[in-house]
């Protein structure tokens, strides 16, 4: 734990030349497994103590090398082109100065975990050679409208400054950024190679944005719309594809709520051979899907649409659903259902042996309509659905989805008191049938602790674990105490858990637990737990690898706070919201972290509460303090 | 009365003094968050008090969730925000709910104070704050006896609300696209205006947000730019625009000279040439932009000038 004491290091040289700016030398995680969330360019030291030779070892100005360093160079740059995984490029990185230099020479994917860790400049800067570029924004609670909209985390900046410095890059993916039309204008002007766009959860833009890039960028390969909101701007972006042959090997366009030019559709994915993966919006009927999957066999992944007819079918035979989707022999990923006819769900039995993928998480399918099809996937790995499949249903699952890894349940009914179908006995049953599991998010309202130790002991693999109670606070419905055994089993037994999720009612307990065997845990989500400070204090003094941190309504104040003041440059971000935060105690945060940017975010200037702090976002960053903050954001 | 509801889950309440003080020492609730831009001058303990907010039955709950809602980003539809922003000002005095109602906040503000923080925010409440409910003691092993939602709770993302609540409905988005098109010719003192621009032969429209310009010059410039492409190409002189910049002043000659002109749509769906209006009326006015051929708008000329004399 003492070691989370370090400070955020800096290279010596940064003071002497400051036009190539050291400072971003430091990395992140100390070679993490983990494929998600590392910060590029974050500041930090690992702990590992040899960062110490490497800051008093690359004194010395910048200009002139010696010539055996040249050769090393070329060297180095020919093996460190081998390199993909970015733990790995950042440890190289961190050896010496010429090892830094010829790593960020040779890193084509860029990885930037906080647009506001870093300035775009510091980017193109440092890197030189970037044809793939992942960015993440807002932080996730901004989901749940737990932040105004127009915060931030505008793609503009970005997308101007690669423009000029990365004219090859051919990859964006982009997570929870604020996207307008114009930057994707920009993106499809500037980038001849451009092959992949992925915007998840974003917004900003509408179907005019998205127009401009199908025509613009000849290359295409991958655009990918995951839950974003887009708005209809009435524009038939399907009919923009060029007329010829496309490269499109991915289209998904399922969260556009607005209507498409079928036929345009048709067209486009009979001149695209190697369109693998489609997913389509709840716009396209089962009729048309039907045609384009006598058109598209070779199909790997689908989303079926809204599965259903928006008039009465023809008195004529209706299509033979089930013949269309037996050809389509390559089908391992499922999807869509949006407005599910529970009639042609039978359908899609000819693919079901085949299917990793499920995701019926806006189908409200009973048990019964929900039994016959999944006894059929034996090959499930991930499966989504929402909770109307009951326990019944979860069991179903147990008995044959052998190979599950990741489930995720969603309530058909989001309110705190809704019915809640599916409860602990789900949960065992999955538990004690699917022994393989890695990630799972759970939402019910019932819950034992008996459940949760069960699939600790039962599910040695998981990484993920979330469960959402959705009523605050709720026990133990059977024992009536509060899920501090349960949670406490998951971190202890669950040696490979990086990200945990609690619900229910908890008590400084549970927290106790997570610092004590949590050591792995990068992302944590609290909402509506714990009595005290104590709590966080467990957690931000026992979890070495913490990196996001997410905390609502929950009664930690400044003490606990404070107390992690030795973390807060190790982690991604800190979000607090509606604790019992005080305005002073974040002034004083701010003032002695001065690389750590402090925002806090209200939703009006009443003074009356100037100093209690309803929303505290925290992270580290190379640049200061945006320039483009709202005015209901106070950086302090 | 559901709309009344539905009101009532937009838009801000004024916290009632009639509502037990909740402490706040160790828990604090988002009862903050309920303030309204009106707080200032009601200088009640916002912090301390908390409200509640019932589900009116089957209501959708996103309505109920949702604090923030945006202009045109919205992904929540709220289909009952037209009505409810002239029931407001029709009832602004008697837009009071009563305390204990299970079915509607207790909002017994001042009567002029919801329905002024109305109009005030109009369509473009970035900020609607449905009232918080209280913050369960953490002892008590029931659920709380009104059904109070908390915002953001449980955390499910809004588009995956919003698709459940469509699909419930089977109607195809209507509701969103209407606010849409409803929030576009809302009330002047909306943040942001954007009205769409196409141009004859381009193949995709543009938004743009008129608030941004302050004069038809700075409109005209933005034109020319966002839709330099299509002149350029036209006419066949660049390939087409590229990053090399674009040649304004032939655009400036091209938009302003005999090829095209700007046109828009005007409240009474009346197309007028862009330009003969002072500006403060046209971006009250304007509804949709359209860049056409000259030839084509000649037609239009008599009729400008016929309204722009009946009219001023």
């Amino acid at each position: 734990m003492t070691q989370d004491r370090s400070e955020m290091s800096e290279d010596d040289d940064d003071k002497q030349s400051p036009p190539l700016d050291l400072r971003s030398a430091a990395i992140a995680e100390p070679s993490s497994s983990s494929s998600s969330s590392s910060v590029v360019v974050v500041v930090d030291s690992t702990p590992n103590k040899s960062r110490n030779c490497i800051s008093s070892s690359s004194s010395g100005s910048l200009t002139s090398q010696p010539f055996p360093d040249h050769v090393l160079e070329n060297v180095l740059e020919n093996v460190l082109q081998f390199l993909d995984s970015r733990c790995d490029r950042n440890a190289a990185s961190l050896v010496c100065k010429s090892w830094w230099r010829v790593e960020a020479s040779t890193r084509s994917e860029v990885f930037i975990g906080n647009c506001y860790a870093l300035s775009p400049a510091r980017l193109t800067q440092r890197f030189k050679r970037v044809s793939s570029f992942v960015l993440k924004g807002k932080p996730r609670f901004a989901d749940f409208n737990l932040m105004p909209p127009d915060w931030g985390a505008n793609f503009a900046p970005w997308v101007s400054t690669m423009a000029k410095a990365y004219p090859w890059l051919e990859k964006v993916d982009l997570k929870r950024m604020f996207v307008t039309d114009d930057d994707l204008a920009l993106l499809a002007d500037s980038f001849p190679g451009f092959k992949e766009l992925i915007l998840v959860c974003c917004e900003g833009f509408g179907t005019s944005g998205i127009a401009i890039v199908a025509n613009k960028c000849r290359k295409l390969k991958v655009l990918d719309l995951i839950e974003s909101e887009v708005t209809d701007d009435e524009v038939d972006w399907i009919s923009c594809f060029p007329e010829d042959v496309t490269c499109l090997e991915s289209l998904a366009f399922d969260c556009v709520e607005a209507p498409i030019n079928f036929k345009a559709l048709e067209g486009l994915v009979a001149r695209s051979p190697f369109l693998k993966k489609l997913r389509l919006n709840r716009f396209v009927s089962l009729v048309e899907l039907h045609r384009l999957l006598l058109g598209a066999p070779q199909l790997t992944s689908l989303g079926t649409g809204s599965f259903s007819h928006d008039e009465e079918p023809q008195s004529e035979q209706e299509p033979d659903y089930a013949a269309a989707f037996s050809a389509c022999k390559s089908v391992v990923c499922l999807s869509g259902f949006r407005e599910l006819m529970p009639e042609y769900l039978p359908a899609i039995y000819p693919v079901c042996a085949n299917l990793t993928s499920l995701n019926f998480s806006y189908a409200n399918i009973s048990p019964d309509m929900f039994k016959p099809i999944i006894q059929n996937c034996h090959k499930l790995q991930v499966f989504w659905a929402l909770d109307s499949i009951c326990d019944e249903g979860l069991q179903a699952v147990a008995e044959t989805c052998k190979e599950l890894r990741e489930l995720r349940i969603f309530p058909f009914d989001p309110r705190e008191d809704s019915e809640g179908p599916v409860s602990e006995v789900g949960l065992q049953a999955i538990s004690e049938g699917c022994r393989k599991l890695e990630s799972i998010l759970y939402f019910c309202q019932r819950m034992t602790n008996a459940a949760v130790i069960a699939m600790s002991e039962n599910c040695p693999e998981l990484t993920v674990f979330r469960l959402c109670i959705m009523g605050r606070h709720r026990p133990d419905h059977v024992t009536g105490k509060p899920m501090d055994e349960g949670f406490g089993a998951i971190v202890k037994n669950c040696k490979k858990l990086t990200r945990l999720a609690v619900s229910g009612l908890l008590t400084d307990q549970a927290f106790r637990y997570m610092g004590e065997y949590g050591k792995l845990v990068r992302t944590l989500s609290v909402a509506f737990a714990g009595d005290s400070d104590m709590a966080l204090r467990h957690v931000l003094e026992g979890c070495p690898r913490l990196q996001k941190l997410e905390i609502r309504d929950s009664p930690f104040g400044d003490a606990a706070l404070r107390s992690g003041m030795h973390r807060y440059y190790n982690m991604r971000f800190v979000w607090m919201s509606a604790c019992s935060l005080s305005r002073g105690c974040c002034k004083d945060i701010a003032s002695a972290m001065p690389n750590l940017v402090v925002e806090v975010i209200g939703s009006d200037d009443d003074d009356e509460n100037r100093d209690y702090v309803e929303t505290l976002y925290m992270y580290r960053s190379l640049d200061g303090p945006r320039k483009d903050a709202p005015k209901f954001v106070a950086i302090l | 009365m559901s709309e009344s509801v539905v009101a009532a889950a937009e838009h801000d309440y004024i916290g009632l003094s009639e509502f037990p003080i909740m402490e706040t020492t160790t828990t604090t609730t988002m009862s903050d968050k309920t303030k309204t831009r009106d707080n200032n001058n009601d200088g009640l303990n916002f912090k301390a008090t908390e409200l509640r907010l019932g589900l009116p039955g089957s209501e959708s709950p996103e309505r109920v969730d949702t604090r923030f809602l945006s202009l045109n980003k919205s992904s929540c539809p709220v289909s009952g925000a037209k009505r409810v922003f002239s029931d407001a000002i029709n009832e602004s005095n008697k837009w009071v709910f009563s305390p204990g109602s299970t079915t509607a906040t207790g909002d017994a503000g001042s009567g002029s104070g919801p329905g002024s923080s109305v109009v005030k925010d109009g369509k473009s409440t970035t900020f609607s704050k449905p009232a918080v409910p209280v913050k369960e003691k953490k002892s008590s092993a029931t659920a709380p006896a009104s059904k109070a939602q908390v915002v953001g709770w449980p955390p499910i993302r809004s588009f995956r609300k919003n698709s459940m609540a469509s699909s419930q409905s089977q109607k195809p988005g209507n509701n969103s696209e209407t606010e849409e098109a409803e929030a576009k010719s809302g009330p002047e003192q909306q943040p942001c205006l954007y009205v769409k621009v196409s141009m004859e032969g381009a193949p995709y429209l543009r938004k743009i947000d008129l608030k941004t310009y302050k004069s038809y010059l700075e409109l005209s410039s933005a034109l020319e730019k966002m839709f330099s492409c299509f002149t350029i190409g036209q006419f066949g002189s660049h390939g087409g625009c590229g990053r090399d910049g674009l040649n304004e002043s032939r655009l400036t000659d091209l938009l302003r000279g005999s090829e095209y002109v700007v046109t828009y749509e005007d409240k009474d769906s009346d197309w007028m040439l862009v330009g003969d209006v002072p500006w403060e009326m046209f971006i009250c006015s304007c509804k949709k932009l359209r860049i056409m051929k000259s030839s084509e708008a000649i037609g239009l000329a008599p009729r400008v000038m016929e309204k722009c004399r009946s009219r001023y």
